[in-house]
């Protein structure tokens, strides 16, 4: 074939350009330690990454939301532990002076601190986490219960979804775990009524309250029981979203980001080939006829 | 016998052949690096006829029978079509690859919005009487707007980017062709008295290619020597010395983008060609604008209008904090046209967060959820193409990363398919400096040869001068 000086100098450029860009894009991908940045890069590689990137970022909001689903039970079982030991108390007070041989100034005495034990109950039904009220079922925005003891939440329970189409609750029902709706127990009237029976010495009103403070103590823990167990179904799902994010994260990293060695080797090469490409082409460039006619 | 005065005749007439071979090979050293440009050879030939001499024929010198060109026309016949093919390809490859909407890596881009928003609206389902989440939410909900907004922006640049790029080309492409026309009849004039115009065929043929990546034109070559260019379907861009004339004209029904037409050298109503006419870098220009990036921008639109139908629809069934409802959360407008540029957040809901419907029932304020769980439905629920928002916007990205990739793929191929002919036809008709050197030096020998010739004849002419 015959070669011509043009075909010389263009054969060294377009070469050494290819070499360039060689070199450029394995040091590129060095640098950046990603493979795919644009989605011609490798278009089937660029619709999983987006699709993966998606489930992780729903993932990552599933965990988000199940921390503070976890937090607001917490503070719930916080709340009906306190109760709870409020109610214990109150009973222990009833079964001590459900005895006749106490007198109406001992039942008297103790009639107050039940009056502070139903007032200590009201406050932790009324607790509020996350600037809401915790037991007023969706009516959260306001203090559930009044002075009196009337419930004026709601009986609705929040629920969050934790995988597609798949719904947790995140809340007890105040009205049952409280108020006893259902065939349950008032835990707060039932404090307040042994309080009243502790005022006017009624033995036998007293006597009364212990089946209703029993219940109502059998009751709260049942609502403990509930929350726990929503708590181990959160923390479940955040434990598993939290793997499956590991995998996920790990299957997209091996599409999406540069494999160092492979591309440290390729970056090797294309110098290589460079420098082959510049040493070759100096070497054509000097032999020409001119160098040799006087 | 011939005499020795028509001896020093005959040498100085080789002596100016000589002079043209080595201005020959001068003019092609000069023209070592003009693009188009076919190395000439000058041949020499014997002066007929011999002069009879008694019974033999005794030879007169050298005399120039002419310069030709070195050139392979079956060659040459191979490199338009891959001239207009690498630029068609280069073109289309350019104009896509430019977009960075859908860069993986972009921030602010749609896909990674569409995540921020369904992320911020889980989080407020857990707690939907939170202002400051359901700010966090409605803040979301804008940067989805935002980022469709920029990303058909981003799309809407590239296209009209492409019509200002054919606002200079459609010029040239005017230009190149009634200089080809012009040509055509310099070289017929010049051809007349039977000479080859070798400089005026290199002209031509540059201005040829020229036009053929610009247009995709086939060349026509004609009984008389001329060159016509004829584009797709039969469509004359020029036919002897009379060229068509390319113009444009904006079309209300592609966005107000520019429509190329073509007026036919007889003055003839002008009509509008597409890329299925028009091929080469005006051609690619053409399929990247109304193609590839038209197709993006459909998808884009589809993917906002069906997005914010979804969402409204389950919006408009919940109830806000203040107890109003029937509320949209997105303006998308009422067909998918145009929809990525206009989805934006319901300034009412952006103005004032309460507003966002996040409860199923008025009776249930402020802390039931439901309707938002609908709202958040939508991220797993079909749209009108039958995909999720999230696996459109995958496929979008994908599907567009494939048209740029196979754009950018055919350009590569037909760019080294091009060189590949190129090269060929440089290796025929390109200048070798050494082999021109060659000539030159064999143009100066014989030179100083046929001078030796003429000072031995006038020695000999001195010696019979000299004779008593």
């Amino acid at each position: 074939m015959r070669v011509t000086d043009r075909m010389t100098f263009e054969g060294a450029q377009t070469r050494t350009a290819r070499s360039r860009e060689a070199l450029e894009r394995s040091s590129t991908e060095i640098a950046t330690g990603v493979r795919v940045d644009t989605p011609w890069s490798d278009p089937g590689a660029a619709g999983f990454i987006l699709s993966q990137t998606g489930n992780l970022e729903r993932l990552a909001a599933t965990r988000k939301t199940t921390e503070q689903a976890v937090q607001e039970l917490e503070a719930t079982d916080t709340a009906l532990a306190a109760m709870g030991d409020a109610l214990s108390r109150a009973r222990e007070l009833a079964t001590q002076l459900a005895n006749p041989t106490y007198s109406a100034t001992q039942r008297a005495a103790a009639a107050q601190e039940v009056r502070g034990l139903a007032q200590s109950m009201l406050a932790q039904a009324n607790v509020k986490f996350n600037n809401r009220f915790l037991f007023g079922g969706d009516k959260d925005g306001s203090a559930p219960f009044d002075a009196a003891g009337n419930y004026l939440g709601d009986s609705n329970v929040r629920q969050i979804e934790i995988a597609p189409g798949i719904f947790q609750d995140v809340s007890i029902r105040a009205d049952v775990a409280l108020k006893g709706v259902g065939g349950g127990t008032d835990v707060i009237s039932e404090v307040e009524a042994l309080a009243a029976a502790l005022e006017t010495n009624d033995v036998a009103g007293v006597q009364g309250r212990l089946a209703g403070l029993e219940a109502g103590v059998s009751q709260l823990a049942s609502a403990r029981v509930q929350s726990g167990t929503i708590v181990n179904v959160l923390e479940s799902v955040g434990a598993a979203a939290m793997a499956t994010s590991t995998s996920l994260a790990a299957a997209r990293s091996k599409i999406q980001d540069a494999d160092l060695i492979d591309a440290g080797t390729r970056m090797a090469l294309a110098q290589r080939s460079l420098e082959a490409t510049l040493q070759s082409s100096s070497q054509s460039f000097k032999l020409t006829l001119l160098s040799y006619l006087r | 016998m011939a005499d020795l005065f028509s001896l020093l005749g005959n040498a100085s007439a080789s002596l100016a052949a000589q002079r043209g071979l080595s201005q020959t090979a001068s003019n092609n050293l000069q023209n070592v690096n003009t693009p188009g440009y076919s190395r000439q050879r000058a041949e020499l030939a014997a002066v007929l006829p011999a002069e009879r001499v008694g019974g033999a024929f005794m030879g007169q010198g050298a005399v120039l029978a002419g310069v030709t060109q070195a050139r392979d026309r079956f060659l040459e016949s191979q490199v338009p079509a891959n001239l207009a093919s690498a630029a068609r390809y280069r073109a289309q490859a350019d104009a896509v690859s430019a977009l960075a909407a859908f860069n993986l890596e972009q921030p602010g881009g749609p896909a990674a919005a569409l995540n921020g928003y369904f992320g911020a609206m889980r989080v407020l389902s857990q707690n939907p009487s939170d202002v400051g989440l359901r700010q966090a939410a409605v803040n979301s909900a804008q940067a989805v707007g935002i980022a469709f907004n920029s990303a058909s922006q981003q799309i809407n640049t590239a296209r009209s980017a492409v019509d200002d790029r054919l606002k200079g080309d459609v010029e040239t492409i005017n230009q190149l062709a009634q200089r080809l026309a012009d040509l055509n009849k310099e070289v017929r004039e010049a051809r007349a008295d039977g000479a080859s115009p070798n400089d005026l065929l290199d002209t031509r043929q540059r201005v040829q290619d020229q036009l053929v990546e610009m247009t995709g034109a086939v060349p026509v070559p004609a009984a008389n020597g001329d060159v016509g260019l004829a584009l797709g379907k039969g469509v004359s861009l020029v036919t002897g010395d009379q060229a068509a004339r390319l113009s444009l004209l904006a079309n209300p029904s592609n966005n107000g983008l520019l429509d190329v037409r073509i007026t036919p050298s007889g003055g003839a109503n002008a009509r509008t060609v597409d890329a299925s006419v028009l091929g080469g870098s005006t051609g690619g220009l053409l399929e990247a604008r109304d193609g590839t990036l038209k197709t993006a921008l459909d998808g884009l639109d589809t993917l906002a209008f069906d997005f914010a139908s979804a969402t409204n629809a389950a919006h408009q069934a919940g109830v806000a904090l203040d107890g109003s409802s029937g509320a949209d959360l997105f303006n998308a407008g009422i067909s998918s046209a145009g929809a990525a540029t206009r989805l934006s957040v319901n300034p009412a809901i952006a103005g004032d967060v309460k507003l966002l419907q996040a409860s199923d029932s008025a009776g249930s304020l402020p802390g039931n959820n439901k309707a938002l769980l609908n709202v958040l439905a939508v991220a797993d629920a079909a749209l009108s193409n039958g995909q999720t928002v999230m696996t459109g916007m995958s496929q979008l990205t994908s599907s567009f990363g494939a048209n740029v990739a196979s754009a950018q793929g055919l350009a590569e191929h037909h760019e080294a398919l091009k060189a590949h002919v190129e090269g060929l036809r440089e290796s025929t008709s390109g200048v070798s400096i050494d082999e021109e050197m060659v000539h030159l030096s064999r143009a100066q020998r014989a030179f100083e040869a046929v001078s030796k010739v003429i000072q031995i004849t006038d020695q000999m002419l001195d010696t019979l001068m000299k004779l008593k």
